[in-house]
Parts: C-alpha cells; structure tokens; sequence
C-alpha cells in the first residue's frame, strides 16, 4: 500500500516534533498517508496519539513539517487546516450538545455554498447513519454516545475532507455498537474513497478497517507495516490484542 | 397605593426594565465570547449616545443619527475586542478584568474631555406627552419598550434563523469544535462584541432622555444591568432579557409602595442575593442535558 513518490502522499509528516509548553510529547515522527489510504495508529494511553491527531489539525503547536497535498500547513490556524480539507472528529465527540443534530450538520458544511451538494451529502449521512435522520431535531446532548459519535463523524464528513482524522471513535460505546460504527466506517472508505487516520484503543476492529498501521511507543514511531503484519507483530499482540 | 400611582410606576418599571434588558443581552453577549461581565459596557454605552449627540448637533435626523451612531459602536467594540481584549486575554486570561476596569476608565474621561461633563438633554424621537387614552403612559416610554422588543426580536431572529448566528452559537458552546469545522472563532467573537456594542448604544440613547446625559448616566444602569444578567442566567440572552424587565418592575414597584425610594436599590439587589443563594446559575440557566 505504501506508495512512495512523494506526489501520491496526501499527508505526509516529516520530523514532526510536539507538545504541550514545556513538555515534548512526540519526538521525530515521520508519516504518510496517501489519498483513500486508512492508517490506524495504536499505543498505549500517553504515547502521544491524540496529540498527533492534534498537530496534525493545528490545535497544538509543532516543529517539523507536515504537508497536506503537497502544501505545508505547519503554522496554519486549525480552521485554515479545516479549509483545506481535513476533518478532525476530536476524543470525546465534540459534538455541539445543545444544538440539535441538524445544527451540528449544518455546521459541518460551514466551509462549504454548494446547497445542492450539501443535501445531497446530508442524505448521503442518513444512510450511513439513518439514526440521524430519526433524531434530526433532538439535542446532541441528548443522544446516546454512540448516536453523538455517529454525528459527530457525519458532520465531519460534512465539510467534504480529503483525510478524516478520527480520535477514539469506539470509546465508551457498547460492543454492538462498536462493530455498528465500524461497519459504517469501512462502508464510508470504501464508497468515498477517504483516507483516514484512526487513533484507537480497539486495535482488532482499527486493524480490521486500515490498511496500514503504526504503532506509537512514548512519543516515538516504533513501527510502521501493513495491517495484517502489524496483527502478527508480537508487540501489537502483546499490548492490544489481548494474547 | 392608588391606581394611579400603581399604573404610573408600572410603566416607568416597564420603561426601566426594557433598558435594563438590552443592556443585560449585551452583557451576556461579551460574557459569552470573553467569560468575564464587561464593566466597561455602560461607559461605551454613554459614550455612543455623546457620539449620536455630537451627530445630531452637526445636523443629521435624529433616526440617521441613531443608525450611524450603532454602526459606529459596532465597528469600535470590534476593533476594541479584536486589537485589545483577545491579545490580551490569549497571554493572560485574568488580565481581561483589568482590560475592562481600563475601558472603563478610559471612556468616561475621554467623554468628559471631548464632550463637556455638564448634564446634557438629549432628545426623544417619539411624540411628547402621554399617549391618548393612557394617560401614565409616555410617547417615550411606550417608544422605548417597543424599541427594546424589535431589538430582542431581531437578535432572537438572527441567532436563530441565520448561518451567522449559528456559528456565533457554536463558538459560544465550543470554541475547540467550531474551529475544526472551519469557523474563525476570533471573527465570531468580534462580531459578538460589535452586537452588544449596538445593544448598549439603544440603551444609552433611550435612556439618555430620561435622565440627561452626562458621563456618569450609566453607572446605577451598569448595576441594574448586572443585577438582570445575573438574575436571569449569564449565559442566556432571553434570561438576562426577562431578568431585565423583572428588574425595572420590582425597582419601581417596592421603590413606590413598600419601602420608598431612598431603599429601593438595595432592595432589588439584596432580592436578586436572595435568588442567586437559591438558584446560582440564575432564574432561567438551562439545565445541562448531556450523556456520556
């Protein structure tokens, strides 16, 4: 899967340093993603996953470049990054709780003035997810976590991105719902042919969608394979798989 | 009381109550975008009203003088919000309190520079006298609420059924995810500030008739401001809208029958202490609905 002339990379991370103040949590990560590729990125809690997502996104600050087709976005406010056309579905949802889920739609086309378009991927979201549909002028807040992460990922498919980047889709959620969700996940990469970036504790489930992984120890990219070789890698096996 | 009193004061409550509302939503405009009550709100407010003076002096219709005056107050409570408050506040977020007791300051000694500190009568653009048939009611007075309704309508209006005030909405909530789909935040948080700049300018414009302009014409309305703000939820306009109206009623109501009008301050206060200890969040706080 891994092409590597530099021009088929959509997302392409090189020497990526961050942190928080004083605190370096990723040292020199260098990554690519090519167009419709889905990557899942595993580690344990504080090996810096959600804090590559966020670089990634310009929520944190970084050194190091990353380009996103072929253009730097190092330096770029999160909705420039936004404009760009990358959709980052935060840990914890952020859904927009006590606007109703249509608003929460709305928004996710912010960037957008195609009308015409926007139904049509508002409809396109209901077969995804046809809860939505049944819950269009309800609270988020009052959606059940696996509806609010279901919403929270239309609306960032919303914006039209070219990388989705996905923080813990499955946290919290029940493992019907789990399976549910992923189901919709591999149907979206398939249809839509989007890249992904998926942070995941649920390291069966992300390496059934990728397809590659990377593994991230403390801050550093310890390896990086196909999914199934990742599967079989003892460490994956050792720390997420359960054997 | 007779029904004369009672009428009288009922309407100058309402009066009162309306200014005290458009005050109270711009408070809660700012408070939305900064987290902090913006002190500094009635002096802009007093401010804008010396520039709609100096605009009709120069010869402009009262109504051409009005609407300049609040796209005046809209631009400069942007800029004010854009070049002072955000840098401030991104370096230290406390220091904003200090911004806004500098505002405050700043305001009322450029007004009585500029403009001489003398009290000022500043004109009415509704009919003079009582209205026929109701005879405690004033042209102004009746002016003033229907004024103050129009302006809730419209911010009602423009929160609810535009892109913008959705956007604005969604920063208020989440400033995290509302970047991540694409809204400057800092954009929505100058235009709050410009809206509530406007807000303020109709109460000091309306007020002004009533109790003369001078630069201290908005220190006691500042205090009920705060107090319909507080009362009816920081964090919700129409709270802080109602809370207004049930300022202005009680102030006048107990300050004529009960207690007088040397006490009628500190009454209202010390019954808006006494809800807060029941209700902190404020009579009409919505409730949080959120599962994980």
């Amino acid at each position: 899967m891994a092409g590597h002339a530099p021009m088929s990379e959509l997302l392409a991370i090189e020497n990526l340093t961050a942190g928080y103040g004083d605190i370096t949590v990723l040292r020199d990560i260098t990554l690519s993603i090519a167009p419709g590729q889905v990557v899942a990125l595993l580690g344990a809690n504080g090996a810096g996953k959600t804090t590559l997502l966020r670089a990634v996104s310009g929520l944190v600050e970084s050194a190091g470049a990353i380009r996103f087709a072929g253009r730097p976005l190092s330096g770029l406010p999160p909705e420039s990054i936004a404009q760009r056309g990358v959709a980052h579905v935060p840990e914890g949802r952020g859904t927009f709780v006590h606007l109703t889920v249509d608003e929460n739609l709305q928004l996710g086309a912010w960037l957008r003035r195609d009308r015409a378009g926007i139904a049509a991927d508002r409809e396109r979201m209901f077969q995804h997810f046809p809860r939505l549909k049944e819950r269009l002028r309800q609270q988020a807040g009052t959606l059940s976590g696996g509806e609010q992460q279901m919403l929270a990922i239309a609306r960032g498919l919303m914006s039209r991105p070219r990388l989705l980047l996905l923080d813990e889709p499955s946290f919290g959620l029940a493992p019907k719902l789990v399976s549910e969700l992923f189901e919709a996940l591999a149907t979206i990469r398939d249809q839509e042919q989007m890249a992904m970036l998926v942070v995941e504790q649920n390291a069966q489930a992300a390496l059934e969608l990728a397809d590659s992984a990377c593994l991230l120890e403390v801050g550093r990219l310890v390896t990086r394979g196909s999914a199934q070789a990742l599967r079989d890698d003892p460490r994956v096996q050792h720390a997420y798989l359960g054997d | 009381m007779t029904p004369e009193v009672f009428l009288h004061q009922l309407f100058a409550g309402l009066t009162a109550g309306a200014i005290y509302a458009s005050l109270a939503v711009a408070l809660v405009m700012v408070w939305r975008s900064t987290h902090h009550l913006n002190f500094a709100q009635g002096e802009m407010a007093m401010f804008s009203t010396y520039v709609a003076l100096a605009l009709i002096e120069a010869g402009l219709g009262y109504w051409t003088a009005f609407a300049a005056t609040l796209v005046v107050s809209f631009i400069a409570s942007a800029a004010i919000e854009r070049l002072i408050v955000a840098p401030v506040a991104r370096s230290q977020p406390l220091a904003t309190v200090i911004v806004f007791v500098a505002l405050l300051a700043i305001f009322h000694s450029l007004a009585s520079w500029l403009f001489t500190p003398v009290l000022r009568e500043f004109p009415s653009p509704f009919p003079a006298g009582t209205l026929p048939g109701f005879p405690y009611l004033s042209g102004h007075a009746a002016g003033v609420v229907a004024l103050a309704l129009i302006e809730l309508a419209a911010v009602w209006l423009f929160f609810r059924f535009t892109r913008l005030g959705l956007a604005m909405r969604a920063v208020a909530q989440n400033p995290v995810s509302s970047r991540l789909v694409g809204i400057s935040a800092g954009r929505m948080l100058a235009l709050g500030w410009g809206l509530a700049g406007v807000l303020g300018a109709c109460a000091g414009m309306m007020i002004a008739p009533i109790v003369y302009l001078d630069p201290n014409m908005m220190a006691g309305v500042l205090l009920y401001g705060f107090a319909a703000t507080l009362l009816g939820g920081i964090d919700n306009p129409w709270g802080a809208a109602a809370g207004g109206l049930i300022v202005g009623l009680l102030d006048a109501l107990v300050g004529a029958w009960l207690i007088g009008p040397e006490l009628k301050l500190s009454f209202a206060l010390a019954l808006i202490v006494a809800v807060l200890l029941v209700r902190p969040a404020g009579l009409f706080a919505r409730t949080q609905v959120s599962r994980v």
